[in-house]
């Protein structure tokens, strides 16, 4: 994992009047320092960013042995500032994600004492050890986080190393924050199996124990202890006469849980799961035929010992045929639009199953795995997906089993979204600049993610969120928020009574001013 | 970098092989691992039996076992019967090559076999620090850990290995088999460079540095990691040089797959790492920045759907930017030709056919001939390139390839200019054989040697010609399907490394090979005494 060291920063910029001289260059300089320590930050690239780049150059610098930097000759206009160095981030106040902070600089004017701000990065060391204490090198080590993802919370990675000769490992580039370690070390060996293990050396995620990294910290000690693990195999044969053709992939969904690491193996006898934890899994398997995709699908049950699987039962890939209907308003560019189909499968979430929507509005998928599936379309400002028709029957949910008998799709769009705006303020009423502002669906729609929309309050706390579909919201302000918990239903409860409701009509205008949640706030809810 | 392979489809039930003989009464098997290196044992090595003889059922039965702290297996109840032995730990290699090809044992009614001695090759480990100008770690700077490898064209850089450093500059390779290694570091370039950005001082760039400090890997003697070896100082220190922009447009294809794309630039004839990477705008323009001074290849690669390929640019950077390249979307050349079956009507079959040229192998294959023999192939490289042809049907030679009426004896093709002309293979039916004999320095025939069938020079190029066998338990080997003319048979004691596929790396040894001529539906036999490991090891300064 890669900790991308864009982003905002802290940004104090004391303006000194503009230099009378016309010939004067415009020029920003400034200086950069630990925010521990005060102290020089030296080498760090200083980017101001052009808002238009294909119109206006961007600039740089390094800074020098005293942390320095200074543009000169510029073209005058407002620019965001980056900072850049391994080993550092750039926390600047506001949420979470907002766009960086500006310096603004007149022509022939001279902007001084810019001060950035640089976060040092920490690092946990530690050793894998197996269950007699020995070192286990070349064993995975993650350190994760909980994050959200579809409003849902859980814990993901965020970097990741492999144990050296002695087991030990250096996790680094970590931001302040609360970490879970994680060791995985599989060589496909059996009797060498091991479970994925948290810190300090539990299988089970939740007895793991969290690891609290402070702005450069070097925490050290941090050995894991790896846990055997109980795995089976899975063998499915392929049908007799079968000639492996080409592309071929397989693997495992689980009901719940990860993915077993482990790929399968082919032969000309059929598929191997070498080593499948226990639990209930759909195993899908897809080759080619005649040049055809074909799918397998089958559901298994690990207990306490090795499956036979049997034979394998391949389908052909099916054909969605369909066509995009526009109410409300006119939506000319119809080929802009593509039809996702979703799975619920993980694997196959990666690679969704998309077909190119045709001027004419007709859209045609092929070889779609005949699994199911929630239809959506891409994200083009303008439309939204109302709803989802087979015949005269409407889907609910949007959802479609491909395995069941199929007629054409009509995919009901709306082009008549509104558009909210407003203010940010705190307690004290003073505005609030880079809030995160999410206007959330809820009423009728409250299972529509797709219908919720973010934007930030720009550098006089005020905001302008387009493209909300009609319907029931409540919109929220905060200070600073993990990304993505405000799609959480169970983590936005306790602040609905801070957020405003409102209700878009149909290419409505909406206008609401808003306290914004304090960062503190959102830190207690989370303890 | 895993030094274990996926092991193919174990099944650890010894009620597998007790099911097949109830009658027999069961033996035992113990012994030990070891580290071929240093002679300890080698502990929680996973130790496997392997029938030998194939049961009906498809896969092979195997038991495993694990080694205790004095290195120590032991199998009861092992159904009798012969097995391949072979063990697997982690930083360890088998010995004598891959994990096949180890000595068989039998176990007959109640024997109690012992002393199994299984010896495992340590593998090597390197680390270092990737440091800046003043000693300052390099965080995330990537090392790429090389070594000569030899094919039919000639030996050349491949990557075996890739490290990166952490915030200490610190980074470690592990699982090294034996051998002489080249590393290159590169450090991280700064991420998030706006397009049309302008430097405040002149743009200064880390080259990519060969160990010890070399921009050329010919200026550098690598490193030999020998068995279980820990080399701790592999350092760089690397230097700031100007830097400049390669600029241009990548011109063809669609405005689609031109926003997936990025233009790399890269030393001209490495297969491994890029000097630089630019993003190409939707517009097809692109910029690299961060370029010293030397020569590249600059090419586009995207990963767009059906990418069609493009043509690359040889680009001298000297003391200023470069600007205005230009890469074009190449031709597609479509081969159309034949396959026609000496005596016979051709069958329904799968040929393989590939180009390969310097910069990768483009598989062009599986194409199913017709009735006809006809076959078409879309999308060939617009380059010279080689010919290989593979899955040729048992029974089987290439007798000949002609492009138009150009006998292509060593399968180089010219494709610069597209096709202009049909490609036909003729199979031939009529082919020889060899069989033969190995023994060692000592008279003693020798299993598991590695025989090679090496085709006369203007072959050479021919990997379908260069046919390969091993010996068996007595000495002995036959190669089939030998395509008539003149051959050099060499018989090697292990196949660690792909070299002997290279003629280039067999010239010191042709002393030790047989010269052989077959005839067509002729038998040649000849005697082969063992080219060993210290034989090469001998010769290694002579080596390419």
């Amino acid at each position: 994992m890669i900790s991308l060291l864009i982003a905002a920063l802290a940004l104090l910029a004391q303006q000194l009047p503009a230099q009378p001289p016309a010939q004067a260059t415009t020029a920003v300089e400034g200086r950069v320092i630990n925010s521990l320590n005060g102290e020089a930050v030296p080498k760090v690239t200083v980017i101001l960013r052009s808002r238009d780049q294909e119109h206006q150059p961007s600039y740089a610098d390094e800074t020098d042995g005293s942390g320095h930097f200074s543009i000169s000759d510029m073209e005058a206009g407002e620019y965001a500032v980056l900072a850049e160095r391994p080993g550092f981030i750039t926390q600047p106040p506001g949420a979470t994600g907002a766009p960086p902070p500006s310096v603004k600089v007149e022509k022939g004017q001279q902007v001084k004492d810019v001060t950035i701000r640089l976060t040092p990065l920490g690092a946990i060391t530690g050793r894998v050890l197996d269950a007699d204490g020995d070192p286990v090198r070349d064993a995975q080590v993650e350190a994760l986080v909980y994050g959200y993802r579809n409003g849902k919370k859980e814990l993901r990675e965020v970097e990741q190393v492999q144990s050296g000769d002695n087991g030990n490992f250096r996790l680094f580039g970590l931001r302040p924050g609360t970490f879970y370690l994680k060791a995985t070390h599989d060589l496909g060996i059996p009797g060498q199996r091991v479970a994925a293990t948290y810190y300090p050396g539990a299988a089970d995620q939740s007895r793991a124990a969290p690891v609290v990294v402070s702005a450069g910290s070097q925490l050290q000690g941090f050995d894991i202890r790896l846990q055997p693990a109980a795995a089976y195999s899975v063998r499915f044969k392929t049908p007799e006469g079968f000639q492996v053709e080409g592309f071929y992939n397989a693997f495992l969904a689980p009901e719940q849980g990860p993915r077993p690491p482990e790929a399968a193996e082919f032969s000309h006898e059929g598929v191997v799961f070498p080593a499948v934890p226990p639990g209930s899994y759909e195993a899908v398997i897809t080759t080619s035929a005649g040049g055809k995709k074909i799918y397998a699908i089958q559901q298994i049950e690990v207990v306490n010992a090795d499956v036979d699987g049997g034979t394998l039962t391949f389908l052909p890939g099916v054909e969605v045929a369909g066509s995009v209907r526009v109410e409300g308003g006119a939506f000319p560019d119809l080929a802009r639009l593509q039809i996702d189909l979703q799975s619920e499968h993980e694997i196959l979430v990666a690679e969704t199953q998309t077909a190119e929507v045709n001027p004419d509005g007709s859209f045609l998928a092929k070889d779609v795995p005949p699994l199911t599936y929630q239809l959506a379309i891409n994200r083009v400002p303008g439309v939204y997906l109302k709803s989802v028709r087979m015949g005269d029957k409407q889907l609910a949910d949007r959802r479609i089993d491909l395995a069941s008998k199929l007629e054409p799709l009509i995919i009901v769009l709306g082009a008549d979204e509104g558009e909210v705006e407003g203010s940010v303020q705190n307690a004290q009423g003073d505005p609030v600049v880079r809030a995160r502002v999410n206007v959330i669906a809820y009423g009728d729609h409250s299972d529509r993610g797709d219908f919720n929309r973010f934007g930030f309050s720009d550098g006089k706390g005020e905001f302008n969120i387009k493209n909300v579909p009609p319907g029931e919201y409540k919109v929220f302000a905060w200070e600073d928020v993990p990304v993505g918990a405000p799609q959480d239903p169970e983590f936005r409860k306790p602040f609905e009574k801070q957020a405003a409701s409102i209700k878009m009509q149909p290419n409505g205008h909406q206008k609401v001013q808003l306290t914004a949640i304090s960062a503190s706030q959102v830190r207690q809810a989370q303890e | 970098m895993k030094a274990a392979a996926i092991l193919p489809f174990l099944a650890v039930l010894s009620g597998i092989l007790c099911a097949q003989v109830p009658a027999a009464k069961p033996g035992s098997v113990e012994g030990t691992v070891a580290n071929s290196t240093t002679g300890e044992p080698v502990k929680k090595a996973t130790v496997t039996l392997q029938a030998a003889a194939l049961s009906n059922t498809a896969e092979p039965a195997t038991i495993t076992a694990l080694t205790d702290a004095s290195g120590h297996f032991h199998f009861d109840n092992v159904p009798p019967g012969a097995y391949f032995t072979f063990a697997d730990r982690d930083g360890f290699v088998a010995a004598n090559g891959p994990r096949h090809r180890l000595p068989e044992i039998t176990v007959a009614e109640e024997q109690h076999v012992q002393d199994v001695a299984i010896k495992l090759t340590p593998l090597g480990v390197v680390s270092g620090h990737v440091l800046d100008e003043d000693g300052d770690p390099l965080v995330r700077a990537r090392i790429i850990v090389l070594k000569y490898f030899y094919s039919a064209a000639g030996k050349r850089l491949r990557q075996v290995g890739f490290a990166q450093t952490n915030d200490l500059g610190e980074f470690e390779v592990l699982n090294l088999p034996p051998a002489r290694y080249y590393f290159q570091a590169a450090p991280q370039p700064p991420r998030n460079i706006p397009p049309h950005t302008r430097w405040a001082r002149p743009e200064e760039a880390y080259p990519a540095t060969f160990y010890p400090n070399a921009r050329d890997v010919k200026e550098t003697t690598g490193a030999d990691v020998a068995p279980g070896a820990h080399l701790s100082n592999i350092d760089f220190r690397l230097r700031k040089m100007p830097a400049y922009h390669i600029r241009g447009t990548v011109i063809g294809g669609t405005g689609g797959d031109r926003g997936t794309g990025q233009v790399a630039v890269q030393t001209p004839e490495a297969n491994f790492g890029t000097a630089a990477v630019g993003q190409v705008q939707p517009d097809g323009s692109f910029d690299v920045r961060g370029v010293v001074s030397g020569s590249y290849e600059v090419s586009y690669q995207h990963f767009g759907p059906a990418a069609p390929r493009y043509s690359s640019q040889s680009v001298h950077v000297a003391d200023a930017d470069v600007n205005a390249v230009v890469l074009a979307q190449k031709p597609e050349v479509n081969v159309s030709g034949t396959v026609a079956v000496e005596g016979e009507q051709p069958e329904q079959f799968g040929l393989q056919i590939y180009f390969s040229t310097l910069k990768g192998i483009y598989r062009a294959g599986n194409h199913p001939v017709g009735a006809d023999g006809a076959f078409a192939i879309t999308g060939a490289p617009a380059e010279v390139s080689q010919l290989q042809i593979g899955n040729v049907p048992a029974g089987k030679y290439v007798k000949s390839i002609h492009f138009g009426d150009r006998d292509l004896k060593n399968g180089q093709i010219d494709l610069t200019n597209g096709a202009g002309a049909s490609l036909n293979i003729v199979l031939g039916a009529d082919g020889g054989e060899v069989d033969g004999y190995v023994e060692n320095s000592d008279g003693q025939p020798t299993a598991a040697a590695q025989v090679i069938l090496a085709p006369a020079e203007e072959y050479e190029a021919r990997s379908d010609l260069l046919k390969q066998s091993v010996s068996d338990p007595s000495g002995n080997f036959r190669i089939k399907d030998v395509a008539p003319g003149e051959y050099k048979v060499f018989a090697w004691q292990s196949n660690a490394e792909d070299a002997i596929q290279s003629a280039e790396f067999r010239k010191p040894f042709e002393s030790k090979s047989a010269a052989v001529t077959v005839g067509p539906k002729e038998k040649a036999s000849v005697q082969l005494s063992l080219i060993t490991d210290s034989d090469i090891e001998k010769e290694r300064s002579k080596l390419p």
